[in-house]
């Protein structure tokens, strides 16, 4: 799905991101984690064509993303508000995120479903602008649309910060329950919450890829050594 | 703890990100404020003789104290749309220790030395000088001071009615509605207000323990505040009225029909009718209307190259108003566009269609000049189709150098957020060009060669439109990063 070759991002000369290589096949739900700095985001806005690398290329689908806009009609993704369109309604968020896949009102609507109990009741019919929500309910509202129109590739920064247990769990499930063949990129804090979901996890630390794991029993453990200093 | 309050008020102006990145605007703004205080004491110097001159056998200072009970109006609708208390500035010192008195003090005086409470200081102080000192003596001193309990007065009126407009916007409508009737009848001679508040005036600054009376307004208004705020000094309450309930604009649906394009300007109407600045540009944009009134009031001759101007302007002013920002408007959600599957194609080609809609309306509606100068229609027509096929591109190519990210949620006035060079820039060629070829066309051949030319130009844009549009995305593709990441920063 992602072939990454020699990408390196610097600011004013320093390197915050170096990866000579890196691949993540169809269907993979990979995870991301580091400390502070460690360059998720920044690799995340990469693979997004958010911001230019300084050096190497990003593929997907075997297409360069910086050179053709095919990617997006199959990619969903929520990295900060930015990704929101505050002045709207949730319900008018999800009908015009949807409208872009060609997904009528009632599509968008059933495929939203499934998101009750995240929901909480709290985001839809509540005549109330996404900027009016609190941080976490805005965050599920990311969520939900990144996921919409079932889009092969979905890449989620920080999903489970700033939402409350219940939704934690929900979150998981719904990512356990994605299409074989969708692709799930997600970075996080928290290991125990990325070891729960995903196949693989890559740690990055200082821009540099440090581990690449296939996830087994003791992968948390291996882990939390590993972030122990 | 005043002072370090104070002091850490100065600190944030002066490490606020738009104070020092924005250098060139804070100049401008700098040269502005003082070309108006210029103003002011030139106007208090000759003052005298201004009143003589409409009022020749009157005494200036009367008819000064007369007026001042329209400038003391004027001032409070001013202050009423343009003052804000800066309750939020507190914010952060709740937690501390601090007494909440104090803190409902501190709010209040700082917020007195503002360009409302000194400009008019600025023609009182020489008017002082000049005219009532050398006829009224000791009782120019007991005047001005009179006149300042009642600048201040009005300080704390605007922001106690600006409150209570807040909760309960009914008796406030009425106040106003109250104000320009009794205004009305003023004017007409049936009530003699002003002539009383005039007197009273006089009187006054010979009496000066009547001095007591403003004073005592001013305490109690005051005090009222300092209540007012002292009870109210909690999270929710200082924020009150920030949330509203979202507005159905489910009418618009029918825009979805239209395909990316359509949904794209349904979302545009969501963003000027839910946000307040790129709403209150919208409705000026309808007042702009009446602008070919006040140019061409003494009539069309010889004003030909203006009406050019003219029909530009009011066709397009929505146009300029709103598309000058474009692309910073989508700064808090610049990432989405970029993202999702909408082509900055599709993006510039819905502005297209909105830009075109809003100037066939000002064409509709200034058909009706028809009336007051025949031949105007034409030129209207004229700058419609320059606008749609010229300007529109014109914004289009200078909105890519937009990187100045806008806070939707801020008012309008005064309000310079996403202004940059870009926006001085456009402003020549959308203004000077269609005036120039008509010059130069109408020199060769006359008034309507020179009107074709222009609209013969607008067709030649309307109909290269995705050619152009394609070039478009081509420059946006090579400015896309730095937009980005400049949106991104504050």
């Amino acid at each position: 799905m992602i072939q990454i070759n020699n990408l390196s991002k610097a600011y004013g000369g320093h390197v915050v991101l170096q990866v000579p290589e890196l691949e993540i096949p169809t269907g993979q739900s990979f995870g991301l984690v580091g400390n502070n700095g460690a360059g998720k985001t920044t690799l995340f806005s990469l693979l997004l064509d958010l911001i230019q690398p300084h050096q190497g290329e990003v593929l997907i689908r075997d297409i360069k993303v910086n050179e053709s806009s095919d990617w997006k009609y199959f990619t969903g993704a929520f990295l900060d508000e930015s990704f929101l369109i505050g002045f709207q309604t949730p319900e008018e968020y999800f009908e015009f995120t949807g409208s872009l896949f060609g997904l009528n009102r009632s599509d968008v609507f059933q495929f939203l479903e499934q998101f009750e109990v995240l929901f909480n009741g709290e985001i839809l019919g509540k005549k109330k602008y996404i900027r009016d929500l609190s941080k976490g309910n805005q965050k599920k509202v990311g969520i939900a649309a990144a996921l919409l129109g079932s889009p092969d590739l979905v890449i989620l920064d920080e999903p489970f910060a700033n939402l409350d247990p219940t939704s934690q769990i929900r979150l998981k499930q719904l990512i356990r329950e994605l299409d074989d063949q969708q692709t799930v990129l997600i970075s996080s804090h928290d290991l125990s919450h990325v070891t729960e979901v995903c196949e693989r996890i890559v740690v990055l630390e200082k821009g540099e890829v440090i581990k690449d794991i296939f996830t087994q029993e003791d992968t948390l453990q291996e882990l939390e050594t590993y972030f122990s200093v | 703890m005043f002072r370090k309050l104070l002091s850490l008020d100065i600190l944030s102006r002066v490490r606020s990100p738009f104070w020092q990145k924005s250098i060139g605007i804070n100049v401008v703004l700098i040269l502005l404020g003082i070309y108006l205080m210029l103003n002011f004491l030139v106007l208090g110097f000759v003052l005298d003789e201004v009143i003589l001159h409409f009022y020749p056998d009157a005494d200036p200072f009367q008819v000064f104290n007369r007026f001042f009970l329209y400038y003391l109006v004027y001032d409070l609708i001013m202050r009423f749309f343009m003052q804000n208390l800066p309750v939020t500035a507190i914010k952060n010192y709740l937690l501390l220790p601090i007494r909440r008195s104090k803190l409902v003090h501190y709010l209040l005086v700082k917020s007195v030395p503002t360009f409302f409470n000194i400009s008019p200081f600025l023609f009182l102080f020489p008017f002082l000088y000049t005219t009532v000192i050398p006829n009224w003596g000791v009782a120019a001193w007991v005047w001005i001071a009179l006149c300042s309990l009642l600048i201040l007065i009005n300080h704390w009126l605007s922001i106690l009615l600006k409150r209570s407009f807040m909760i309960r916007p009914l008796p406030a409508i009425g106040l106003v509605v109250g104000i320009l009737v009794i205004a009305y009848f003023d004017f007409q001679g049936v009530l003699p207000f002003s002539e009383g508040f005039g007197s009273w005036i006089e009187w006054s600054a010979q009496h000066a323990w009547s001095l007591a009376i403003p004073l005592l307004i001013f305490i109690a208004l005051y005090y009222t505040l300092y209540r007012l705020f002292y009870n109210n000094i909690y999270l929710d309450k200082l924020m009150r009225g920030e949330q509203e309930e979202a507005s159905d604009m489910r009418r618009l649906e029918w825009l979805g029909r239209f395909g990316k394009v359509g949904r794209l300007i349904q979302l545009d109407m969501q963003l000027i009718r839910r946000n307040k600045r790129p709403r209150v540009m919208a409705t000026m944009s309808i007042f702009f209307l009446l602008y070919p009134l006040i140019v061409l009031q003494d009539g069309l001759e010889n004003k030909m190259g203006i009406a050019v101007f003219v029909a530009v302007f009011t066709t397009g002013l929505f146009m300029i108003n709103y598309g000058q920002f474009m692309l910073a408007w989508e700064s808090s959600f610049f990432d989405y566009l970029r993202v999702r599957q909408i082509s900055i194609k599709e993006y510039f080609e819905s502005k297209f269609y909105l830009f075109g809609l809003a100037t066939s309306i000002a064409l509709i509606l200034s058909m009706f000049y028809a009336f007051v100068y025949p031949i105007l229609p034409l030129f209207f027509l004229a700058g419609a189709l320059f606008n749609m096929g010229v300007s529109t591109f014109i914004l289009m190519f200078t909105s890519t150098y937009n990187v100045r990210k806008i806070d939707l949620g801020k008012g309008a006035f005064m309000n310079w957020e996403g202004v940059g060079a870009s926006q001085f820039l456009l402003i020549i060629p959308i203004m000077i060009l269609p005036m120039l070829i008509y010059w130069l066309f109408s020199l060769w051949g006359g008034m309507y060669t020179g009107l074709a030319a222009i609209a013969i130009l607008g067709l030649i844009g309307i109909l290269l439109k995705d050619p152009i549009l394609n070039a478009l995305a081509r420059q946006f593709e090579r400015r896309k990063y730095i937009m980005t990441s400049s949106f991104k920063k504050d």
